[in-house]
């Protein structure tokens, strides 16, 4: 067993404060993807229908199918081995990617907490849209606890549609100890 | 049917939105999301991982919140801003019921928003998930 340290605040962790991660791209979100994600999100109920009825949508304000406010554009695409397993690694770019992505302090304890999150929302997401995705390492802190001394540090994901408009602000709040 | 703002007043309750879970929610919640992890999906996994069993996606509960969200301003609000802090864990048939208290109504560069206090709390009264919203509803003005 390892002594834990007075502090995981290092100058090297300080100093990581304000790195960003290369941007990752969406492909173009599809009406069938946003469907899916409604469903699976309400199941075992009906979706809101401006989900997935394409005529009713268009009677909204929004005036065609939008998705829901916390849609995910990145799921089954590379570049997200932080999140679950993934497939074979296909070239070092992709590595390159998910190791840049990952944006853990220099230096920290291994075990993991997803403490919380916060979204601001901005530009709907529409079928058709391609959503860049740029992460910050914004802020870290850490408190004393049941669980021994544990780091906090937040992450702000910034993304963005093709017109460069912003649709989220989403940020993480995540415990390493 | 439109809500207005002019038709919410602090302290209303908003409608609950309640969901019993089981891998039917979360294995459907790891597939759109790519997010098959196996504490999620695996007793043993869990267990291993000083669990007491598989527990629940945090971001389907941050989902749900959402949504509870959206059953009450129907298709004409806006979800402005919310967070939400995981702090229990989600087992295989928990009941989350999320619900939510309007704290404030304000006016705020042209738009009429409503901030919402929230919580999810299971079938043992344990608040497993507080957080808190500001949403935008239309004006009859």
């Amino acid at each position: 067993m390892t002594t834990e340290p007075e502090t995981y605040i290092t100058p090297e962790v300080e100093a990581y404060i304000g790195t960003q991660s290369p941007p990752l791209v969406s492909p173009p979100v599809s009406e069938s993807e946003i469907r899916r994600f409604a469903i699976a999100a309400y199941w075992p109920e009906v979706p809101p229908r401006r989900f997935w009825d394409s005529e009713y949508a268009k009677t909204t304000r929004f005036g065609g199918i939008v998705a829901p406010d916390e849609f995910n554009p990145f799921g089954w695409m590379v570049g997200r081995a932080h999140i679950g397993p993934q497939p074979t690694h296909i070239d070092d770019a992709q590595a390159q990617l998910e190791e840049a992505r990952n944006l853990r302090p220099p230096g920290a304890p291994e075990r993991y907490l997803y403490a919380g999150s916060s979204s601001e929302y901005h530009a709907p997401i529409r079928p058709g849209d391609v959503i860049t995705s740029v992460l910050t390492f914004t802020e870290v802190y850490e408190r004393r606890g049941g669980l021994g001394l544990m780091l906090f540090y937040v992450v702000e994901e910034r993304m963005t549609n093709q017109n460069g408009e912003t649709a989220r602000v989403f940020k993480t709040n995540n415990i390493l100890y | 049917m439109t809500l207005y703002w002019q038709d919410v007043d602090e302290g209303a309750e908003i409608p609950s939105f309640a969901r019993t879970t089981t891998l039917m929610n979360w294995n459907r919640w790891a597939s759109v999301n790519d997010e098959f992890v196996p504490m999620h999906m695996d007793d043993d996994d869990a267990r291993a991982n000083g669990q007491q069993a598989a527990f629940g996606e945090g971001p389907l509960r941050y989902s749900y919140l959402h949504s509870a969200l959206r059953e009450w301003i129907g298709d004409d609000g806006d979800i402005v801003f919310i967070n939400a802090q995981y702090r229990g864990i989600n087992y295989k048939g928990d009941t989350l019921t999320c619900s939510g208290r309007v704290t404030g109504k304000r006016k705020e560069n042209g738009r009429h928003l409503v901030d919402i206090d929230l919580a999810i709390t299971n079938q043992r009264g344990e608040t497993v998930t507080p957080g808190s919203a500001t949403v935008a509803l239309p004006s009859r003005e």
